[in-house]
């Protein structure tokens, strides 16, 4: 048999703890009710919520492209020459005669070139000297990384893979808007799934199509050869989640 | 009592609405984690479009339609055309559709289908571009019949159709080229289609005939000949015929070359002692302007496309460089700014363009090179390739056609921006190239 203080007390208790849940559920429906109430109108696309992702930043620098061009001079390094030792460490040694120098001459070479102003700066027109190893500038990668990337090596690497993929777009076509694709990935590198996440705006189907090929691209050759995302605390959490790539070209 | 069921109503209604909220706020971290990256500096480049051999059609005109197509859309600096041996799609199966996917997965971004037949004498052709990004609708539909000796003309004009929907400019295919070859002694003009075929003679009598130059519509060709023993100017219909003798000055009368409303020619005479440019009546050669006086030899002449100025080629300062003067006369300024040798400059015909090409000798050879009056920028289009001159622009600009001397001689196409490998659409030993305008839609 209840005595009244005992059910003052249990319903002083029920009414803390329902209060309690209330405020949570109030939160939960102020913070996500227009999911819960939208459940039998349109739903939000698949994938990620855009407004959450982090905005990181990952450039890459492209080697020069060598498209078809009309066959070039070919320029050749002038022989070495020999400088002659003009100093001897020994004072009794007379020093080595210098041969006389030769007269200056009257044009440098390259002078008597009429077009030397306009040839093409391709890497195979360069002018004589040192031969220039690009893949030094390249870090003998494919693409190299401008000098003001920022952000993380295993994403400057994905966003080449992904730059690739996609090919050239095409210059007849329209760059107006900007797609979002994502995909997603585990840790072991392998893009379990991608999507159009929003289209261009205004609509580009081109450059709608140009994303998807290249996400296509990526998924192909990463799960081809899956590239583990680095353990590290800064990384991991982020990269097996939903990434995201706003194809702005 | 009631209190109490009350309240422990609504405990369980507040419990069941806290756990869906927080399952759907557990959702969201789940599926919004992640991160956005920005794409930028992707390559741009040709565009890739899939040109495959017709179904349910006539097979060696399918054939024919097919390379015509290949030729006209490879060579106009636009398009980049896909092989047809990596083809996925069965192309029986979609006849005059497409599987989106199949070209997708071949590089293609644009697909032209088409269905060639022939009855007798008449052909009937009937095309469909499709970007691949759109589906399975048309973005251009066309159809064409006439007699079979049409079909070329059919497929350029179909090809311009894909250029003006594509870049809104007119298209080039089915204009012609006229040049010149010698043989014992004579000279003979002739003109063909852009690609090589069609080759006629323009003039036939047997002296020597050079430096033709389409007029704008098409209909007529100047040029200079020796036919009355003296260097003097004519005009014939450009399908052939006699030649109508518009100047014959005293000395020479050469190098006629039309003004864009078809009125006038430029051109260099001697009548005054020292060649010189001039610009006179395209019908009755009456002279309307003097445009040079100096001691030099002034030659060449060529119009900007909007008749306000002209190029031209003179030595008055020891080696012949490229001039540009107004065609209303007044001082000549000088352009070319390389080498001791610059000859046979051409106006770019694009509306507003401000761009020559012109012959230039380096290394003792002969090479072609553009160069924007506005910018200074100039492009080098040939090099290492024998002896290349005399360039002349297609209607739009975009390609520059040019006689190749020695080894691998004959009629050559090239971008003229510098990108590309020249095209040879012709083989054998010719001079003084001349671009005809686009046919008419």
């Amino acid at each position: 048999m209840r005595t009244e203080v005992q059910d003052n007390a249990t319903l002083h208790g029920y009414s803390l703890a329902g209060m309690g849940i209330l405020l949570v559920a109030t939160t939960g429906l102020v913070f996500f009710g227009r999911d819960l109430l939208a459940g039998g109108g349109p739903s939000r696309p698949e994938g990620p919520d855009l407004s959450k992702l982090v905005a990181i930043e990952a450039s890459v620098a492209y080697r020069k492209s060598t498209p078809q061009k009309q066959p070039q001079k070919q320029k050749q390094a002038p022989d070495p020459v020999a400088k002659p030792e003009g100093v001897s460490r020994d004072d009794k040694k007379d020093p080595i005669k210098k041969p006389d120098d030769e007269p200056e001459p009257k044009t440098k070479p390259g002078d008597d070139d009429p077009l030397k102003d306009i040839r093409r700066t391709n890497d195979d027109d360069l002018e004589v000297g040192k031969p220039v190893d690009p893949s030094s500038d390249f870090n003998e990668k494919r693409f190299g990384f401008a000098e003001e990337t920022k952000g993380d090596p295993y994403v400057q690497d994905l966003l080449s893979d992904l730059v690739e993929a996609g090919g050239e777009y095409p210059s007849l076509a329209s760059s107006e808007g900007y797609p979002i694709g994502c995909f997603h990935m585990n840790a072991e590198g392998k893009i379990l799934d991608t999507i159009l996440r929003e289209k261009a705006q205004p609509d580009n189907a081109e450059l709608d199509d140009f994303a998807e090929r290249a996400l296509n691209g990526l998924k192909k050759k990463r799960n081809k050869d899956p590239v583990p995302v680095p353990d590290r605390a800064e990384l991991r959490p982020l990269m097996t989640e939903w990434t995201c790539f706003a194809f702005k070209l | 009592m009631l209190r109490v069921q009350a309240v422990k109503r609504l405990f369980v209604a507040a419990s069941v609405l806290a756990v869906v909220a927080l399952g759907s706020a557990r959702a969201h971290a789940d599926d919004d984690g992640g991160v956005l990256i920005d794409v930028k500096g992707v390559k741009r480049g040709a565009y890739p479009l899939a040109l495959p051999l017709g179904v349910n059609s006539d097979g060696d005109l399918a054939k024919t339609v097919q390379e015509v197509m290949t030729f006209d859309l490879g060579v106009s600096g636009w398009f980049k055309v896909l092989d047809p041996a990596s083809f996925l799609a069965d192309l029986e199966t979609e006849k005059m559709s497409i599987e989106a996917q199949k070209w997708k997965d071949v590089g293609a971004y644009g697909v032209v289908k088409y269905k060639a037949t022939s009855s007798g004498k008449k052909v009937e052709l009937e095309f469909s571009l499709f970007q691949v990004s759109k589906g399975t609708t048309a973005a251009l539909s066309k159809t064409y019949k006439g007699g079979a000796d049409d079909a070329r003309g059919f497929v350029h004009a179909w090809c311009n159709e894909v250029v003006k929907f594509y870049t809104g400019e007119d298209g080039f295919f089915g204009s012609k080229l006229a040049f010149v070859t010698k043989k014992k002694g004579k000279s003979t003009i002739h003109a063909m289609d852009f690609d090589g075929n069609g080759l006629y003679n323009v003039t036939r009598n047997k002296s020597i005939n050079m430096l033709p130059s389409w007029s704008r519509s098409g209909g007529k060709i100047a040029f200079t000949s020796y036919m009355r023993n003296n260097p003097d100017v004519y005009v014939v219909a450009a399908g052939g015929g006699r030649p109508k003798k518009i100047a014959s000055y005293k000395g020479m009368n050469t190098g006629p070359t039309w003004s864009p409303d078809g009125s006038k020619l430029a051109v260099t005479l001697s009548k005054d002692g020292n060649p010189e440019i001039y610009v006179i009546d395209a019908t009755d050669g009456k002279v309307i302007e003097r445009i040079t006086d100096n001691k030099g030899i002034d030659t060449s002449p060529s119009w900007s496309p909007d008749g306000g100025e002209l190029a031209f080629v003179s030595d008055r300062e020891g080696s012949p460089q490229i001039y540009v003067v107004s065609s209303s006369g007044g001082k000549a300024k000088k352009v070319s700014k390389n080498g001791s040798y610059n000859t046979t400059p051409t106006w770019s015909p694009k509306t507003g363009a401000r761009v020559l090409a012109y012959t230039t000798r380096d290394g003792g050879v002969y090479d072609i090179v553009t160069l924007d009056l506005d910018s200074s920028k100039m492009t080098r289009i040939t090099q290492d390739s024998g002896n290349n001159e005399e360039p002349s622009f297609s209607p739009n600009g975009k390609v520059v056609a040019f006689a190749r001397t020695g080894s691998g001689a004959g009629i050559y196409l090239a971008n003229a921006d510098g990108t590309g490998k020249a095209t040879k659409v012709w083989s054998g030993t010719a001079t003084g190239v001349d671009w005809g305008p686009a046919p008419s839609p």
